[in-house]
């Protein structure tokens, strides 16, 4: 019994020292941690490798995380110091949401003073937040006014000329989708909320007043007749046999248009078959914007200590936002380059350049308000398109209050 | 008879009981136990290096007990309970106490985190770049006559060159005297010809690449400010990223003994002027003195708010009336899916327990089939199936066209939304009570009923009065049990609607028309506007004390059910 008592010491006390020996030699290589979505990890994997190999003082470590939570898990591993650098292929409108909760690193006093001027505008001022900019931008994406060129030849100038059943617009029957009416609603000059004298976003909702109730009667008179139904799973079918002639939507639906879908027409070709149109100005004249979308690198705040690697990250962001790179990733994945300089030689392609001249864009804001006036606003938006509103400035006034309170609530 | 003899014989005989000892025995214990230690070996010196003491002792101590646990002689049951007992620990205990805890905090993705977290974020963004201010490219080095670090700058403006030292104007060096870099000074310049250049290095200035500094050095370098007016000490030329400069004014300066901040400028919104301290709040932000109706800085830590998200539950107006109706339906929810299952469950399984019918082990199988499905995708397919313009149960049981006006909104609606989840859940959950009642059924002795028949009672009575009772005696606790599992039937409600649809008029909260209670509260914790972990616990908690005291009062009444055994 002694024996086998000892032997167990014996051999426990082995196997404690064998793992001493698993702790890795320190290295001077500089390690610099990304997080990503997969579909952001096939875009800027080849490039980063590059990066990698000819910064010999760095390495890079790629790692996947789900793009709907990814916001999540950084919230959890910063405080805990184990967060990454950089956080990539990021939607500028979390910035606001992250920055609250501790987690981003402010990258302003790196960036030269006319870096703004390397993109288009607003793509940096996309990745500001209370003073801040917290990344550099990828890519970009925004809405336009398709047009089936065989049935509507012409160019639509006014939003008076659009009859009803001749557009289609994707949204939801319980929360609509503000993003894809904002062109509309901003033909009224109802803009979601207020910019301050820099053109920051502010946290005071802007679409209420006279306006706003204007474009909620506006939207009632037009109704289900003028925008479709909800949820009309048909909509590309009509547009490629000209059942309507316009298409509110983003270059994700371009594949779609150009290749057809089954149990309708072909696709079509752009120029000949469908065009690219900025949005049509408003009833009275005013010109609308859409909002602009941008995926990008912001810089992530390691935790306790302050361990990001700084001088490693700032650089390969800067890589990441050059004119060689973002043209490679639109060349190569179709990215819409946030890059002005890229961007102009990417207008060689035709639906690239087409949603970059229809665009009279305005950054989405990136502020947790924003968070707060999806639903309420999409709410109140569909209910009014569908006719569940008998009056409809009435109950867009108590949207717009709803929402202050709930944003007041947040600060 | 003879074994037990002659078990009790040798119990008798032996004094202290003896185990087998088998030299594979012995081998397994020394590499589990081997195993176990060097795994918490590990651990510990990866906290230990983090700088997390409290955890590393906690699980030294831990490995000390198992190995106390499983070397020493005897003691048997705790080397059966031992494993059990801590993963009960891990998995259980330490979840149920943390979010007890949670609830009277405000943790949530405003207060994330520990007051130092909150400090740092804060100091991370306590200055602004001074507009129009000049900029420069860096390289960290030393200067040669005193050795001290050294930032030699090149400006992007102009093209001059700068020696910087901390606490001191920056010096200019004239042409010459520097040696400008081959590559460009914007190290992606797409055109190498005509990109500016930046000094790499001067004389009486010793360059260091970065990767040659230790990371204290690379902190001097960082904490490095080059003074731009001597009369305002806030302003300076600092570097972020050692390869870049800007002009920098300080915003606001922190007091490492109070831990106080105060402000260095009037904020640009008008909130606070220069001058104004921020001191922490019981609120988990810095306000100006500490009081929560002034202003505050933008970054929360989470702080005990006792029963601030209790009080919350009940007195917020605009979570009221949602709250109400979500509880309404709760109940209504849970009761109709216990009875509504229970009655067709029942009704199926005396069906198919009649003595005279044929193939009834078809017949049940076949009714198991819903509850054989994974739950998960039997929603999933239901989602199709009811789907308003090309759903199965429009177009072909309710005989609609496809995009027909008249097609019922299922999911969509609030009303159909709620027919449509009692419906499914109905469907999925029939069978397991068919089951349960077909097994009770079997275990009612056959002569009850006869000598009821025999004493003339109908049919009906000897169901009533007889059959049921006894049939509720052993399924009355599953009954509440089932009711307690749908009362929290997160997986169905998310599956088919995600508490939606959403068509409930104006509240700040995303409530639903088929939310139930948990996924009220899924909502709050993990969704949308800001999650809020604090209140959501808070919630838990209430739910589990309303599913603790019905279980108990239901408990309660079946035990006079069984004193008809």
């Amino acid at each position: 019994m002694k024996l086998g008592k000892i032997a167990t010491a014996v051999v426990t006390a082995a196997l404690l020292g064998s793992s001493l020996t698993v702790a890795a030699p320190a290295s001077a290589v500089q390690n610099i941690v990304v997080w990503a979505d997969k579909g952001t990890i096939d875009t800027i994997k080849a490039k980063v490798q590059t990066w990698d190999t000819a910064n010999t003082d760095y390495t890079v470590t790629l790692v996947q995380k789900d793009f709907s939570t990814v916001r999540d898990a950084l919230k959890v591993a910063v405080p805990k110091g184990q967060g990454p650098d950089i956080l990539a292929g990021a939607a500028h409108d979390w910035v606001g949401n992250l920055v609250k909760a501790n987690v981003l690193l402010p990258i302003d006093a790196q960036l030269p003073s006319n870096f703004k001027d390397d993109f288009v505008p607003g793509a940096l001022q996309a990745m500001k937040y209370n003073g801040h900019y917290y990344g550099v931008p990828g890519w970009t994406e925004n809405i336009a006014f398709l047009r089936n060129v065989k049935v509507a030849p012409k160019k639509v100038v006014s939003i008076n000329e659009v009859k009803n059943g001749e557009i289609g617009i994707n949204y939801s029957a319980t929360t609509s989708d503000p993003y894809h009416f904002y062109p509309f609603q901003t033909m009224f000059g109802a803009p979601v909320f207020t910019q301050d004298s820099g053109g920051d976003w502010t946290d005071t909702v802007g679409m209420g007043g006279t306006n706003g109730v204007k474009f909620a009667t506006w939207l009632k008179s037009k109704g289900t007749a003028f925008f479709g139904k909800p949820a009309d799973a048909k909509i590309l079918c009509n547009f490629l046999n000209g059942k309507i002639k316009y298409w509110v939507t983003g270059a994700w639906n371009i594949n779609a248009i150009e290749s057809g879908a089954a149990g309708c027409k072909k696709g079509l070709v752009l120029g000949s078959g469908y065009s690219i149109d900025p949005f049509p100005k408003g009833p009275t004249g005013i010109t609308p914007k859409q909002f602009l979308g941008i995926r990008g690198y912001l810089m992530v705040a390691s935790g306790p200590g302050n361990t990001t690697n700084v001088a490693g990250a700032t650089l390969l962001m800067r890589y990441l936002s050059s004119e060689s790179v973002q043209y490679n990733f639109f060349d190569n994945f179709n990215k819409t380059p946030a890059n002005a300089a890229a961007l102009n030689r990417a207008k060689s392609n035709g639906v690239v350049k087409g949603f970059a001249d229809a665009a009279n864009t305005v950054p989405m804001p990136n502020s947790p308000a924003m968070d707060a006036a999806w639903v309420i606003w999409g709410k109140a938006q569909t209910r009014i398109i569908q006719g569940k509103e008998s009056n409809p400035g009435a109950a867009w006034t108590t949207m717009t209050k709803a929402l202050q309170t709930a944003i007041n609530k947040l600060n | 008879m003879a074994a037990t003899e002659k078990v009790e014989k040798t119990r008798k005989l032996k004094v202290k009981p003896v185990y087998p000892v088998s030299v594979s025995g012995i081998i397994w214990k020394i590499a589990t136990l081997g195993l176990v230690d060097a795994v918490v070996l590990f651990a510990v010196m990866v906290m230990v290096a983090q700088e997390r003491m409290t955890e590393s002792i906690v699980a030294v101590i831990v490995a000390l007990i198992i190995n106390w646990i499983y070397l020493r002689r005897g003691g048997l049951p705790a080397k059966y309970l031992a494993p059990g007992v801590l993963f009960l620990i891990v998995f259980q205990v330490y979840v149920l106490l943390f979010s007890g805890y949670t609830a009277f905090t405000n943790y949530g993705s405003a207060h994330n985190g520990d007051q130092n977290l909150a400090i740092q974020t804060i100091k991370n963004a306590a200055y602004r770049v001074v507009d129009g201010g000049e900029d420069f490219v860096v390289v960290t080095g030393t200067d040669n006559k005193d050795g001290k670090p050294a930032l030699l700058l090149t400006s992007n403006r102009d093209g001059k060159v700068y020696l910087g030292k901390d606490g001191q104007q920056k010096v200019e060096i004239p042409e010459g005297k520097y040696t400008l870099s081959e590559d460009c000074a914007d190290p992606y310049a797409e055109d190498p010809t005509t990109c500016a250049h930046a000094a790499k290095t001067a004389t009486g200035f010793t360059p260091l690449k970065i990767a040659d500094l230790t990371p204290y050095q690379i902190k001097k370098y960082y904490s490095l400010r080059i003074v731009i007016d001597p009369a305002n000490p806030n302003l300076g030329i600092k570097t972020a990223d050692l390869a870049n400069a800007s002009e920098i004014q300080a915003t606001l300066s922190f007091d490492e003994k109070t831990k106080y901040f105060t402000a260095l400028e009037d904020d640009e919104n008008g909130k606070y002027v220069a001058g104004d301290v921020f001191k922490p709040a019981e609120n988990g932000y810095y306000h100006v003195d500490g009081k929560i109706k002034n202003a505050h800085l933008d970054a929360g830590w989470r702080v005990e708010v006792g029963l601030k998200n209790f009080v919350t539950i009940f007195t917020d107006e605009q979570l009221r009336a949602p709250l109400f109706k979500v509880i309404i339906w709760t109940f209504v929810f849970a009761f109709a899916t216990v009875g509504s299952t229970f009655l067709l469950g029942m009704a199926i399984a005396f069906l198919f327990n009649h003595e005279k019918l044929k193939g009834k082990r078809f017949y049940r199988s076949i009714m198991i089939l819903p509850y054989a499905f994974p739950a998960f995708l039997s929603a999933y397919v239901w989602v199709g199936l009811l789907n308003k313009e090309h759903g199965f149960v429009n177009t072909v049981l309710l005989g609609q066209p496809a995009d027909g006006d008249g097609n019922i909104p299922w999911l969509l609606e609030e009303g159909p939304a709620r027919w449509a989840v009692l419906l499914v859940n109905l469907w999925l959950g029939f069978p397991y009570m068919f089951l349960i009642v077909t097994g009770a059924l079997q275990s009612i002795p056959g002569e009850l009923t006869e000598a009821a028949r025999i004493d003339g009672a109908s049919p009906w009575q000897s169901f009533r009065l007889i059959k049921l009772p006894l049939l509720l005696v052993s399924i009355a606790p599953l009954l509440i049990s089932s009711f307690a599992f749908n009362f929290n039937n997160f997986t169905i409600i998310y599956l088919l609607t995600k508490g939606g649809p959403n068509d409930s008029g104006v509240t700040d909260y995303d409530v639903g028309g088929t939310d139930i209670l948990i996924t009220f509260v899924y909502k709050i914790a993990f969704s949308g506007t800001g999650q809020n972990y604090g209140l959501a616990s808070a919630f838990s908690i209430l739910i589990f004390l309303v599913i603790g005291t019905l279980s108990l009062i239901s408990f309660r009444r079946t035990r006079t059910l069984e004193d008809i055994n």
